[in-house]
């Protein structure tokens, strides 16, 4: 097995010092910073978020593997920033107001970055105020809301409203997404993509991102 | 050769002849008597046929020693199949009282000394030479029969207007009978006052009714206040659910609809009215001896109730409007009660921890008591309480509703034809069904045992996942043949066209880790380990139903706790039971709230970490 297969298998398992190792073995190599990347680390995540999307693995598997992947970022964060690898795109992801439930958005975080795109984490409980002084703060390319509580989701339309009143709107895609959220609601509030799970999440952020670039 | 089996019941001996050699159960079923339901037609599998039996008895069989805890068969429950008759023995059958309410609780003094009730009042004689008002002569004559709450100064009992007037009648004679009521700390009022009765009329009796709002279901208790024991019970669905099945969505009605809070008040104030009168009439009560209603149930449920707004408490920070105990009349509540029924709102905790459990601890007499106790309410969400005397420490944890069945593809409420109870026999699996009918899904106990057999066959692994075709077919062709490729994704057999999906382990994950990472957080909070927990109280219907192995099999209680497992049944009823019935045990459920401290996961920085770990399931014993 190559050093990028070897990556990719190491971070499915979970297993963080070996992917760091790897990567740094992979550096001196001498492969390029963005074929790591793309072909170890993301590789691996991919696979990963194949499998949670079919229920294979579940929630712990993919936080290892997640943590697995910051170990390998570490490295070569410098590498990718001085090659000038940029991000796929800008994400201000949070959970909105009144809600605190977290796990699901950490892993759509983690999907993402998974799949190279920087993402701003503003946390739970968070107004819509917040989400636009994000959304203008980084610039973002997309902005995603999570809700878990039926009562809750109705603040995913106040971001939108807010996004609008912000002058906002149309720079951005609006994500959102939990348990109780449906396509249906999705388009009655007037937001953008609705994705049932993190790893589908992930996949449309880019897909926006690039429509846009 | 013929023995004698007794059967005791409430002070009533009932005797069956029962030949030597026979077991419990087929005496019992000879002599048309149904004590108990045997789900496995007793063959020893499904331990649902314990009593209570002492006398010349077979020794426990192995069987029962592994379906009984340690602590059951010490006090003498048996399996009624495994046990056979050697000489003369009996069987006692609970009486219904608070006691069998909570199943099997821990011995409270439940002396009655009830907060509301009738009291016979001796007034000494009007005189011309000393001028004194009925009321003082009535106040003076309560003050005798009632030392102790007319001790301190200035507290003299407050006399209510419509009882003045009933006094106007009555004083001519030397006995009133007078309602009274004395809440610790609120001093004594006198609300009723009437003539008293007549020889051909019996005396007045003291009645109170004990009830339980839960989301799901609602269940009145009538109570005899002069001896404790329970006359009458009702229960039904709670007739709001057509508002939605779980507190949110019902705090969302009161949201989005205008009317939404009046109308589920309404609902549950004319379910509880219609129970009571129903109650009183098959006791043939008297209106009036309705002295007291005491009210459990979780907070979402006492503002609907009350018709205060909820609104707040489905969003954080969740601050209920109301937790504190609150007595009012009968009619203060829109009860079509008689008007001088008091009403006890009894006090809750926190938004999501509320009377239902604070009057259960009060009942189980947790705060009392020296030795530590864990209870467990086992809903959609799951409410934990563990502490001792020094203290309790409560959370509550969204578990979700899969261990009511539901969001579980074969998932059914407990009604025939629901799959009950699973087990593992040799390397095969089986099930029983409510009723003996065809299955045609799981009820919460069977989806629990299904899991837990299927873990313990290994067909599901530690992460939850289901086997693929060929890890199953390296188990055997019998086991691999349990394992089916659904339309998404594999599925295994229970019986035939019954099933448990991979999605469903995932749903059965999040509610065991969620109930398990809150009892780790509270026996870490408090400073525990879990050998230092010494009985584990098992309240609502799912805890009564479910068998305590599945449950420690798939993680949702700690290993090392199944032998301290004590069925509480409805602790919330009996707290409310136990408050119309004694002033020290409604002051208890004030003492149990002031004790308690609620802890909110949602802000627990150590919560995520331990619902991870929680999510695999334990290695196999
Ligand atoms: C932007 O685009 C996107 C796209 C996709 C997105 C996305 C955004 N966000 C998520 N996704 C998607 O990707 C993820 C992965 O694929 C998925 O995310 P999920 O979050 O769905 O999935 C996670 C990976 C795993 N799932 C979870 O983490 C949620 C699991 C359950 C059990 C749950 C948990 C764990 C908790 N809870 Co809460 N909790 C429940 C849940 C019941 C259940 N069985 O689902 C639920 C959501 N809770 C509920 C409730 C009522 C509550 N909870 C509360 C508290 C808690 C805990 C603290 C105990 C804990 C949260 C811990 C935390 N920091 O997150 C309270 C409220 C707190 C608040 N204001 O937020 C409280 C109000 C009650 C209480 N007991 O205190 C219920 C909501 C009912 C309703 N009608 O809305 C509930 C369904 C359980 C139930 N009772 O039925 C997708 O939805």
């Amino acid at each position: 097995m190559s050093t990028l297969e070897d990556i990719s298998a190491l971070l499915q398992k979970g297993k963080a010092n070996d992917v760091k190792a790897n990567v740094e073995k992979a550096i001196a190599e001498g492969l390029s910073a963005r074929t790591i990347l793309e072909e170890g680390l993301m590789a691996g995540m991919n696979i990963i978020g194949g499998k949670f999307k079919r229920n294979e693995v579940y929630v712990p598997e993919v936080l290892i593997a997640a943590r697995a992947m910051n170990a390998g970022l570490v490295p070569l964060k410098p590498l990718l920033v001085s090659s000038g690898v940029k991000a796929t795109g800008i994400v201000v992801l949070g959970t909105v107001k009144g809600d605190l439930h977290d796990i699901g958005k950490n892993l759509v975080k983690m999907m993402m970055e998974g799949k190279g795109l920087e993402v701003h984490d503003i946390g739970v409980d968070a107004t819509s105020d917040k989400f636009v002084a994000a959304a203008k703060e980084f610039n973002a390319d997309v902005v995603a809301c999570s809700a878990l509580l039926t009562t809750t989701m109705n603040e995913m339309k106040s971001v939108v409203e807010a996004l609008r009143n912000a002058g906002i709107r149309d720079k951005v895609t609006i994500m959102v997404g939990g348990a109780p959220v449906t396509d249906t609601f999705c388009k009655s509030i007037g937001a953008d993509l609705y994705s049932p799970d993190a790893a589908s999440a992930a996949e449309a952020a880019v897909a926006a991102c690039q429509k846009s670039a | 050769m013929s023995e004698i089996l007794t059967l005791v019941h409430e002070g009533t001996r009932t005797e069956i002849p029962a030949e030597a050699g026979t077991s419990l159960l087929d005496a019992l079923i000879a002599a048309g008597e149904n004590l108990v339901s045997a789900t496995c037609a007793g063959k020893g599998r499904c331990g649902k046929c314990r009593l209570r039996a002492s006398g010349a008895l077979s020794e426990p069989s192995e069987r029962e020693r592994s379906l009984l805890s340690a602590a059951e068969l010490a006090g003498g429950w048996r399996l009624a199949c495994m046990t056979h008759i050697e000489g003369p023995a009996r069987i006692d059958r609970p009486a219904t009282t608070v006691a069998t309410i909570l199943a099997e609780g821990p011995a409270i003094d439940f002396t009655p000394d009830p907060p509301a009730r009738w009291l016979r009042l001796r007034l000494s004689p009007p005189t011309l030479e000393e001028q004194v008002s009925d009321e003082e002569r009535m106040v003076a004559a309560l003050a005798l029969l009632t030392p102790d709450a007319s001790a301190s100064p200035g507290s003299a009992a407050r006399v209510s207007m419509a009882a003045l007037a009933g006094l106007a009648g009555a004083a001519r004679h030397d006995s009133v009978e007078a309602l009274v009521r004395m809440i610790p700390g609120r001093g004594t009022e006198v609300l009723a006052v009437a003539a008293v009765s007549t020889a051909d009329q019996a005396s007045r009796r003291s009645l109170g009714i004990g009830v339980d709002i839960g989301t799901t279901t609602v269940v009145s208790y009538l109570i005899d206040l002069s001896n404790g024991a329970i006359l009458g019970t009702k229960s039904g669905l709670n007739d709001q659910r057509v508002f939605g099945a779980d507190v949110i969505a019902r705090i969302q009605a009161t949201i989005e609809r205008e009317t939404g809070l009046e109308e589920q008040r309404l609902r549950i104030v004319s379910q509880l009215t219609i129970m009571a009168h129903a109650l009183l009439a098959e006791a043939q009560a008297r209106s009036e001896e309705l002295v007291s209603m005491a009210i459990a149930g979780n907070t979402t449920m006492l503002h609907l109730f009350a018709g205060v707004p909820p609104a707040a408490i489905s969003t954080a920070p969740f601050p209920p409007v109301f937790t504190g105990l609150h007595v009012g009349l009968a009619p203060e509540f829109g009860l079509d009660l008689p008007e001088t029924s008091s009403v006890f709102l009894l006090p809750g905790l926190s938004g999501y921890v509320g009377a239902d459990i604070v009057s259960g601890i009060a009942a189980l007499g947790m705060a009392e008591d020296p030795r530590c106790s864990l209870l467990l309410d086992i809903g959609t969400n799951g409410e934990l309480a563990l502490g001792d005397s020094g203290g309790i420490l409560s959370c509550t944890t969204a578990a979700g509703p899969a261990f009511e069945g539901a969001g579980i593809s074969m998932g059914m409420g407990g009604v025939v034809g629901a799959i009950d109870f699973v087990w593992i026999e040799g390397s095969r699996i089986a099930c029983s069904t409510i009723g003996d009918a065809k299955a045609q899904g799981l009820c919460g106990s069977g989806v629990l045992d299904a899991l837990a057999c299927f873990i313990e066959l290994g067909l599901i692994d530690g992460s939850g996942r289901i086997l693929d075709a060929e890890e199953a077919a390296a188990l055997g062709t019998e086991l691999a043949s349990l394992r089916q490729e659904g339309e998404t994704e594999p599925r295994l057999l229970v019986c035939e066209g019954v099933w448990l999906s991979q999605g469903d382990v995932r749903q059965l994950q999040l509610a065991t880790a969620a109930i398990g990472a809150g009892i780790e957080i509270l026996i870490k909070r408090s400073g525990k380990s879990v050998g230092e927990v010494e009985r584990v109280f098992l309240a609502g219907g799912f805890g009564s139903f479910m068998d305590v192995r599945s449950a420690v099999r798939v993680g949702l209680i700690p290993r090392g706790l199944e032998d301290r497992v004590v069925v509480a049944g409805n602790s919330s009823g009996a707290g409310a039971v136990a408050a119309c019935l004694s002033r020290a045990r409604l002051e208890a459920c004030d003492q149990a709230r002031a004790r308690s401290s609620y802890i909110e996961l949602s802000s627990s920085p150590e919560f995520n970490d331990l619902f991870v770990e929680h999510l695999f399931f334990p290695e196999q014993a």
